[in-house]
C-alpha cells in the first residue's frame, strides 16, 4: 500500500467568531492519490488546504504529514516544502516584478545555489512551455498566462504535493487544455478544488465532497 | 511599474550599470549643494543638459516639473524685491541653477532606470536590504492599490455615482476609501501567506546583477575629470 503523505485526524475548526466550518473532519492523502474535492461555496475548501500547509491552526484535531504530527510554525516549514500550494487567485501569488525572480523565489529559500536555481527556472519554464517568458513583467501578464506562471513557481520547488485552488476558473478553454495536459503529465500527489466536472474528470481519480465540515 | 516615463528607451545613458548611475547623481548633488559660484554651477547646468541629450529626454517633456520648479525661484525673488535685498538677486541665481541642475541630473541618470532596477542597485550597493525590500514591495503595493482603487471607482461611475457637494458624495468616498483600506490589508495577508508556503524566512535573495562594462568605465572616468575640474574652479573663483 501507498505510503500515506498526509492524515489529518478528527480536525475541527471555525474562524474567530464564525460558524463551525469543518466538523472533525478526517482526510489521509497517499502518494500517487489524484483527489478531487468539491463543495458549495463558502464550505471550507480552502480553509481545509490553508490548514494542511499551516497557514490556519485547526481548534481540535492532529495534522501529520510526511510521517510527523505538525502543530508549530517551524514543524510546517518541511511541510511548505514538499506541499505546493496553488492560490484561487494569481494576483496574490506573484509578488515579484519579473517571471524569473518569481520561480527563483522558492528555490533560493530553499538554499539553492544561483546557478542552481537559474537551472531550476530554466527548467520548470521548458517544461511548462513558458520559455522566453523570464523577463516578462509579472502583473501585466494575462489571466491565463500568470495561472500558468504560479503553478511553475510552485513546481520550481519540487513538490511532492500539489495542492491545486480552482485552477482553471477564469481561464480559456486552450488555457485549461493546457492546465490539463500539464498535470496529465505530472507524475504526483493531487488534491484539486474545483467546480469544473470535465476537467476533473481528465486530472483526478477519485471524488471527495465537503458538506457540513465533513467529507464523504 | 515606472515612476518616470523614461526608464523605456534606449541611449548609452540607460544602458550604464545602475549603480554608477546612482553613485554619479548622489556625488554631483553633493557637489552642487556645496558649490556656490554662479558661472560653476552654470557650467554643471551645461553638463546636465547634456546628459540629458544623451538620454534621449526633450526639454519640452519636462518643462511641466521646471515650470513648476522656477515659479519658487521667481517667488524668492519677489520676497527678495519687497523685503528690497540686496544679494536676493545673487541667492535666487544660485538656487535657480542648483534646483534645475540636480532636477535635469536625477531625470537623466535616476529617471532612466526602473524602479525594480533602482531598488536591487540599492541593494547591491549596502543599502540594507530591509529598507530596499521595503522600497521594492512599497511600489509593487502603489500599483496594486492604484488598480483597486481605479476598479472600486469603474463600479461607482457604472452605477451613475457622480461626485457633488452632498453627504451621499462624501458617504460614498469614504466607503471607497474604508474599502480600498481593507481590501489592501487582505491582499498584504493574502501576499504574506504566498510567501511563507514557498518557505519565505525573512531573507530575500537578490536576482539580478549587474556588469560593470567599458562604457562604465569611460563614463566614471569622464565624470570624475569634469567634477575635478568643476571642484578646482569652484576652489580657485574669487570669493566677495
Amino acid at each position: 500500500m501507498a505510503e500515506t503523505l498526509i492524515h489529518l485526524r478528527e480536525i475541527s475548526f471555525s474562524h474567530p467568531g464564525g460558524r463551525e466550518l469543518l466538523a472533525q473532519l478526517n482526510l489521509e492523502l497517499r502518494q500517487g492519490d489524484r483527489i478531487a474535492l468539491m463543495g458549495a461555496n463558502g464550505s471550507g475548501k480552502t480553509t481545509l488546504f490553508h490548514l494542511i500547509v499551516g497557514l490556519l491552526h485547526p481548534n481540535k484535531g492532529e495534522i501529520y504529514a510526511f510521517g510527523l504530527p505538525r502543530r508549530s510554525e517551524r514543524d510546517f516549514f518541511e511541510v511548505r516544502r514538499r506541499t505546493g500550494l496553488l492560490f484561487q487567485n494569481a494576483d496574490d501569488q506573484l509578488f515579484c516584478a519579473t517571471v524569473a525572480e518569481d520561480l527563483a523565489f522558492g528555490p533560493l529559500n530553499l538554499g539553492h545555489s544561483r546557478k542552481e536555481t537559474e537551472k531550476i527556472v530554466r527548467e520548470t519554464l521548458a517544461s511548462l512551455g513558458l520559455l522566453g517568458y523570464e523577463n516578462r513583467i509579472t502583473f501585466r501578464l494575462s489571466g491565463g498566462e500568470k495561472r500558468l506562471v504560479s503553478l511553475a513557481a510552485v513546481l520550481a520547488m519540487s513538490p511532492d504535493v500539489l495542492l491545486l485552488d480552482e485552477p482553471t476558473t477564469g481561464l480559456d478553454p486552450d488555457y485549461v487544455r493546457r492546465l490539463t495536459d500539464i498535470l496529465c503529465g505530472l507524475n504526483k500527489t493531487l488534491l484539486v478544488i474545483s467546480h469544473d466536472k470535465e476537467f476533473l474528470a481528465q486530472v483526478t481519480t477519485k471524488t471527495l465532497c465537503l458538506k457540513d465540515g465533513q467529507l464523504n | 511599474m515606472r515612476i518616470s516615463n523614461f526608464s523605456e528607451r534606449e541611449s548609452w545613458i540607460h544602458a550604464l550599470d545602475p549603480r554608477l548611475r546612482l553613485i554619479t547623481a548622489f556625488v554631483f548633488t553633493v557637489f552642487l549643494a556645496w558649490a556656490s559660484s554662479p558661472c560653476i554651477l552654470a557650467g554643471a547646468l551645461l553638463l546636465s543638459l547634456f546628459l540629458m541629450n544623451c538620454a534621449k529626454i526633450r526639454l519640452v517633456e519636462i518643462a511641466g516639473r521646471l515650470a513648476m520648479l522656477n515659479l519658487l525661484v521667481v517667488m524668492l525673488l519677489g520676497a527678495g524685491w519687497l523685503l528690497s535685498d540686496q544679494h536676493a538677486g545673487d541667492i535666487a541665481l544660485i538656487i535657480f541653477f542648483r534646483a534645475n541642475t540636480m532636477l535635469l541630473l536625477l531625470t537623466s541618470l535616476a529617471g532612466t532606470m526602473d524602479v525594480v532596477n533602482m531598488g536591487h542597485a540599492l541593494a547591491h550597493l549596502r543599502i540594507p536590504s530591509r529598507l530596499a525590500l521595503l522600497f521594492l514591495f512599497t511600489i509593487r503595493h502603489i500599483d496594486l492599490l492604484h488598480e483597486e482603487f481605479q476598479r472600486l471607482r469603474d463600479s461607482m461611475r457604472i452605477r451613475a455615482f457622480r461626485p457633488g457637494v452632498n453627504l451621499h458624495t462624501y458617504k460614498s468616498l469614504a466607503s471607497l476609501l474604508g474599502t480600498l483600506l481593507v481590501r489592501s490589508i487582505l491582499r498584504a495577508e493574502a501576499i504574506h501567506s504566498a510567501m511563507r508556503c514557498r518557505c519565505f524566512s525573512g531573507r530575500f535573495y537578490l536576482v539580478r546583477h549587474f556588469e560593470f562594462r567599458r562604457t562604465d568605465t569611460f563614463f566614471s572616468l569622464g565624470m570624475i575629470l569634469t567634477l575635478t575640474l568643476l571642484f578646482w574652479g569652484e576652489l580657485s573663483w574669487p570669493k566677495h
